[in-house]
């Protein structure tokens, strides 16, 4: 449910502004010059704000496409680009809550303007394969129906020969995507945690079960498949609930369909954990885990970190061949919100 | 919680009988008046008169941050009358948008609840607008009560209340106090509403206020620096997080130095069972 809209001055004639503000009319509607007048100040707070977020409409301005974090792309060269701050759901694990102040959506509606940039950078790299991915800032595909950001983007990607779109998302992808023909150039990155896990920690997003039903269609129609176990949450049971995980997953999605494989230990900046800590005092989900603070980050012990990774490639290679577990994505940046 | 400031006596009055507030004794500049949960300042008109009676409400009022006395997280509510253009006389307004004139600056009161009536701009001015050129509600406080009071109490718990008084057509200067009070009075249900609705919004707060079970119990009798404080809090709020029911084992008990409690008692909380399977069953 959202809360009120607000408007860019610069955007107000935008199409996109034009369709959201017939579409929400019932909503209190403010003009603003820039969306920091309101979004992510120092007094606002994040729990209080994701109880009924309100949605900012606003142009993005510079910034356009920006190097990814190392671990988050998948290809050789990757660039990553946030057409949208914030997220639905309410991950309990998400850097998202510790990065802002603000649970509001800031929608950049400019979205020609991101394809620009990204034709500027393949056209500086000519013959380069470059992977762009969306789910940085935000869920990709979680709040589809609102902004129809994927919907522009991928008749845009279809264009262009060496560019691959990462959709980084814990939605139902099917549904999201319902009508859009696959291509090898966009990839569907599923964030997945076991079913127990995500009861206590991805709070509104889909069951895990729907996620992977999901996945199992795109698949079928020949959608190229990311799953992304990240962040990997420890327990003294993650053992049992991760190999359910992964005979869940490839019980329904066939290995040939699937394109990249990543796994994250949990791990946040310090001061983003300490923000969790103050927001949600009450969260036992949270607090239960045996954290330790290393070189600015808050993570697992390095041995814990290292049994749930060599635990889960030795599970995995049950799945894939030998050359893609050698090729494994291990890691981290320490914050991804899908 | 429910803090009320109004800028004159008129527009108080309505409210210290709606919530039988009893005058509290002149302790400051300000009249302050309390009930049940209610606390109201009369601040005076105009910005400068409602950033000092926002400040006095939060160090020494209700607030009580300097007394040590808070009464805990609550609405802050600027409750008035305004002006404006179009608006029929005695409409009421939640703002969304509060504009200071001589600045040029917005703020914008989250609306994070279901608003109880129609939102809009209020323009705040140092002098009595009489021309109404914009499709804004004049005032002559909100802006400085927004910026003062969202320190304090937080953006969401910020809210401006005002109900129309004024317009083209009926003049300002006529307004007498009896008019005052009858438009702010038609305004009772709308702040009960505000009241109701924010009431789950103080309490999420209010959890970050309270310690964890036994901090109180383990502090007595023991010295611990302030890093130790809050150490022991996250130690203890893992303790209730992993095992509620579990008691601190004697050993660790004992222990008087309040650095060796922690590491004993963090010792002992890493043998606990992680168990999410178990979290989810009892609602973690």
């Amino acid at each position: 449910m959202i809360g009120a809209l607000y408007f860019e001055a610069a955007v107000a004639h935008h199409p996109r502004t034009l369709e959201l503000r017939r579409r929400f009319a019932r909503l209190p509607q403010i003009e603003i010059e820039r969306y920091g007048e309101l979004f992510n100040r120092s007094s606002q707070n994040f729990r209080l704000q994701k109880r009924r977020p309100s949605l900012i409409l606003a142009e993005k301005r510079e910034g356009f496409v920006l190097p990814a974090p190392e671990i988050c792309g998948v290809g050789e060269e990757a660039f990553y680009f946030s057409h949208l701050l914030n997220c639905p759901y309410d991950c309990r694990y998400c850097f998202l809550q510790g990065m802002y102040r603000s649970a509001n959506y800031v929608l950049f509606v400019n979205y020609e303007d991101f394809f620009a940039a990204i034709e500027r950078k393949l056209k500086e790299r000519p013959g380069r394969r470059l992977t762009f991915y969306s789910g940085y800032d935000c869920d990709s595909l979680a709040l589809e129906g609102l902004t129809g950001f994927a919907a522009a983007a991928l008749p845009f990607f279809r264009g262009q020969e060496n560019a691959v779109l990462e959709l980084r998302t814990k939605a139902v992808a099917s549904r999201a995507l319902q009508g859009v023909e696959a291509w090898p150039g966009a990839l569907v990155a599923a964030s997945l945690t076991p079913p127990a896990v995500a009861e206590v920690f991805d709070h509104g997003a889909p069951p895990v079960a729907k996620r992977v039903e999901g996945l199992a269609k795109l698949a079928g129609k020949g959608w190229p498949i990311g799953l992304r176990f990240d962040p990997l949450i420890f327990s003294d049971d993650f053992r049992p609930l991760y190999g359910e995980l992964f005979e869940m997953v490839f019980a329904a999605v066939p290995a040939a369909s699937v394109a990249s494989v990543g796994l994250g230990p949990f791990r946040l900046p310090s001061p983003f954990y300490r923000r969790l800590e103050k927001l949600y005092p009450d969260d036992r989900a949270l607090r239960s885990a045996p954290l330790e603070e290393r070189g600015g980050t808050v993570s697992y012990s390095r041995e814990r970190e290292q049994a749930m990774v060599d635990f889960c490639v030795a599970e995995l290679s049950r799945y894939l061949p030998a050359e893609w577990i050698a090729g494994l994505q291990i890691g981290s940046p320490g914050g991804i919100a899908a | 919680m429910l803090y009320l400031l109004t800028a004159m006596a008129a527009e108080a009055r309505p409210l210290r009988d709606a919530f039988r507030l009893a005058a509290r004794p002149a302790a400051g500049p300000f009249q302050h008046f309390a009930g049940d949960g209610v606390e109201l300042v009369v601040t005076g008109i105009g910005k400068v008169a409602m950033a000092a009676g926002c400040g006095w409400l939060a160090a020494a009022g209700g607030g009580g941050w300097l007394a040590g006395r808070s009464s805990g997280p609550g609405l802050w509510l600027n409750v008035g009358i305004a002006g404006h253009r179009g608006l029929p006389l005695g409409s009421a307004l939640l703002a969304h948008q509060v504009i200071d004139r001589a600045t040029g600056s917005s703020l914008f009161p989250p609306l994070v609840f279901e608003p109880p009536c129609a939102t809009g701009t209020v323009e705040t001015v140092d002098r009595p607008e009489l021309a109404y050129p914009a499709d804004h509600a004049y005032d002559m406080e909100a802006s400085a009560f927004v910026a003062v009071a969202r320190g304090f109490a937080g953006a969401e718990l910020v809210q401006v209340l005002k109900v129309i008084s004024d317009g083209k057509r009926e003049d300002v200067a006529k307004l007498d106090r009896s008019a005052i009070g009858a438009k702010v009075e038609s305004l009772l249900p709308l702040i009960e509403a505000l009241r109701q609705a924010t009431l789950p919004l103080a309490a999420v707060l209010r959890l970050g206020e309270e310690e964890p079970p036994l901090f109180a119990e383990l502090l007595h009798g023991r010295h611990f620096t302030f890093s130790d404080q809050v150490a022991l809090r996250r130690l203890l709020r893992r303790l209730a997080a992993l095992s509620p029911a579990a008691g601190v084992p004697a050993e660790v008990l004992a222990e008087r130095r309040g650095r060796e409690l922690n590491r004993r008692l963090g010792s002992w909380l890493d043998t606990l069972p992680v168990l999410h399977l178990a979290a989810a069953e009892t609602g973690g």
